[in-house]
């Protein structure tokens, strides 16, 4: 630099060149301003797919939650009671009536507090077995007491049967009421019948009084029989409600990423340039043709969020939105800093050092994934993953190379940015009576899409081995 | 009167053309990264001439220039926000210019070939300093006749300010290569500045 600032002729050069300025056409702002545009619409056009999609997610997701709770079957139900010779809508809410109405009376003379007493009068007749299994509400009537027995499932029936004094005590009935034309539901309801009669508000308290002292007694006779019944009917529904319901969970996986262009990607042959050369016949004009290094392979890690639902006892479906790196490395020549590109190692020429270059692909994936159970063992199931995965490349940092430079440069408009993937995998449950249940096992991936047309990529494969663990965070 | 409204005209544009050599290019880039279209076409219009200049100095042809002046622009509004005020926004995009402009040279065919540094001997950088009468754009079409690698060198050592060693990483040749290069380059530019100089003096004689 010294030398050239010395020299006057490198100074007017320079002055010279300072001065020279030269119009550009309009078309080339044109075309500037189309490119800005464009990539700022290509931003948006992700950020609405990825919207839409998670609201899609997410209208799945409560639709399929919500339709649990089957409102519509009960008043099926409720309607095919109310059939019944005998019965009738009005008879039903009297019943309620006069069940408060005992109940306020408990509580103003007893002086204890209403639900307390409601609590009191109906204490070993109301009997959950668990929060969303089975309730059972006897009530009296003033003239005649009637029982009445609801087992009622939240998810698919709720039934009663009103029985007239004289009945036998306890009694099987198996309602079978057909839902939606193809569900059955069987009820199986234990019937006491509690004889009493109100004349007045004294003997009304006093036939409570009664009434709750029979209850307790029919209720200890009562316990054994009924409490299984309900468990049994418990258990049912709950594996219903496991079975019907979305799971959220986190999904973590880390492997061996490569790239291959033989069956599967199973198998990787490196490209050769000064074949295709001898194959096209264009080798003359004295032009050397360098070959690349071979592609490695390197770290690939998938992280990211799914929803899991059992389609059957042993087959099961999740859908999810993952971040995922796969990457590959190379041996390259030292960097040209300003041009960003890097020499190839067998280059021509002097090439001072070699370095690994990490060529790292980004995508985001959406996958959908069957888990179908192989074992019987319910407390370490294994599960055997088939998956589908449609991906879309984020950003690259992959180098493309030029045999006639013999230079890797960048270039990401040569990668195809959606790909198609499969993957296969072998998972093990473990802690499934935990809060947090996970599972775990190895996974193979390959894309079916080639991730180039073109370059060093040309009809190659993504492939990956890796171990993949997924944690339920609701259950 | 006249004099009045002529004095007041050239006042006007004399204070505007200040005002565009020191408008805030900070305000100017706060803006164009809020992607206002009027912003970025003021960036533009104001720094496409001069860099459309650098292109030209590069390449072999105005439509190659506005390729490159193209793309560069594109990289300018994409790494904008990478740009770190304390700087001079000229030079930084200055800087791209040039890089884009290797690239070019780098990936396009027509360029390739000629871009070949041989390990020259190492030819002494004469003293001859010659009085350059010619315009910029003269001078600019002088070197552009040069060789592609030639060309390129004397750009970036004598115009930009490179130093071989710089030059070397950045092309991946050794920086002897450069110097030899270089002053091969500065020999023939000198040479063809002489001739062009001493014929338009003949000329010059020749109407007198």
């Amino acid at each position: 630099m010294s030398t050239m600032e010395e020299n006057k002729f490198e100074k007017q050069v320079r002055q010279k060149m300072g001065e020279l300025k030269l119009n550009p056409s309009e078309p080339v702002w044109e075309n500037v301003k189309k490119r800005i545009e464009k990539r700022r619409t290509k931003k948006w056009e992700l950020f609405i797919f990825f919207l839409l999609f998670v609201l899609l997610l997410s209208g799945a997701y409560l639709l399929f939650n919500n339709s649990g709770e089957l409102t519509p079957s009960s008043h099926k139900i409720a309607n095919h009671i109310k059939k019944q010779p005998g019965d009738s809508a009005s008879n039903k809410d009297r019943v309620f009536e006069e069940t408060n109405k005992a109940n306020d009376l408990l509580f103003e003379r007893k002086n204890v507090s209403k639900p307390q007493a409601v609590a009191n009068n109906n204490k070993e007749i109301i009997k959950p077995v668990s929060r969303n299994i089975a309730k059972k509400i006897i009530t009296t009537r003033q003239s005649k007491s009637r029982i009445i027995v609801a087992i009622s499932n939240p998810q698919t029936d709720i039934a009663e049967s009103l029985v007239k004094p004289g009945e036998e005590l306890e009694s099987k009935q198996v309602i079978d009421a057909t839902v939606n034309s193809n569900i059955k539901i069987e009820v199986t309801s234990s019937i006491k019948e509690v004889t009493s009669s109100i004349k007045n508000d004294d003997a009304r308290i006093d036939s409570v009084d009664k009434n709750v002292s029979a209850n307790n007694d029919i209720s200890k006779e009562l316990a054994k029989p009924k409490d299984t019944v309900a468990f049994k009917e418990g258990k049912k529904s709950e594996n219903h409600l496991s079975k019907n319901k979305w799971n959220i969970g986190i999904l973590i996986s880390a492997g061996i990423s490569h790239i291959g262009n033989q069956f599967l990607g199973l198998g990787y042959t490196p490209t050769d340039y000064s074949r295709d050369q001898l194959n096209n016949g264009s080798t003359g004009g004295g032009v050397i043709i360098t070959n690349p290094s071979k592609v490695k392979n390197s770290v690939g890690y998938i992280t990211g969020i799914f929803l899991e639902k059992n389609i059957s006892s042993k087959t099961k479906i999740s859908f999810g939105i993952n971040y995922k790196v796969f990457s590959t490395s190379n041996l390259v020549g030292p960097k040209n800093d300003s041009a960003d590109t890097y020499k190839a190692i067998n280059a021509s020429g002097p090439v001072n050092a070699t370095a690994s270059y990490y060529n790292h692909f980004r995508f985001i994936e959406f996958p959908v994934c069957l888990s179908m159970q192989l074992t019987k063992n319910k407390s370490f199931p294994l599960f055997w993953n088939l998956g589908i995965s449609l991906t879309q490349m984020i950003s690259s940092d992959a180098l493309q190379f030029d045999p006639y430079k013999g230079e890797y440069f960048k270039r990401n408009s040569f990668f195809n940015k959606t790909q198609l993937g499969l993957s296969t995998g072998v998972s093990a449950s473990f802690f499934n009576r935990q809060k947090f249940p996970v599972t775990f096992g190895p996974y193979f991936y390959y894309s079916v899409s080639s991730l180039s047309n073109t370059g060093l990529y040309d009809k190659k494969h993504l492939v990956c081995f890796g171990l993949e663990g997924r944690i339920k965070i609701s259950k | 009167m006249l004099i009045d409204c002529l004095c007041n005209v050239i006042l006007k544009s004399v204070v505007k053309e200040l005002a565009i050599l020191h408008m805030d290019y900070n305000i100017l880039v706060r803006d164009a990264l809020k992607l206002k279209p009027e912003a970025q076409r003021r960036l533009y219009d104001h720094f496409a001439p001069a860099m459309l200049g650098v292109c030209f100095r590069y390449t072999k042809s105005i439509d190659d220039a506005e390729d490159v002046l193209q793309d560069g622009f594109v990289k300018v509004f994409k790494y904008l926000h990478q740009y770190k005020s304390e700087g001079e926004l000229g030079g930084w995009i200055r800087k791209i210019m040039v890089n884009t402009a290797l690239n070019f040279l780098k990936t396009n065919k027509r360029y390739q070939n000629d871009l070949i540094y041989n390990e020259m001997a190492l030819h002494p950088v004469s003293n001859d300093d010659p009085q350059i009468r010619l315009q910029a754009k003269e001078l600019s079409e002088l070197i552009r006749q040069l060789p592609t690698g030639y060309q390129t060198i004397f750009n970036l050592h004598a115009v930009e300010g490179y130093s071989h060693v710089e030059i070397g990483s950045m092309l991946g040749i050794t920086d002897g290569t450069s110097r030899s290069q270089y002053s091969r380059a500065r020999s023939l530019l000198i040479e063809w500045v002489k001739k062009i100089s001493s014929q338009e003096q003949h000329e010059h004689y020749g109407r007198k």
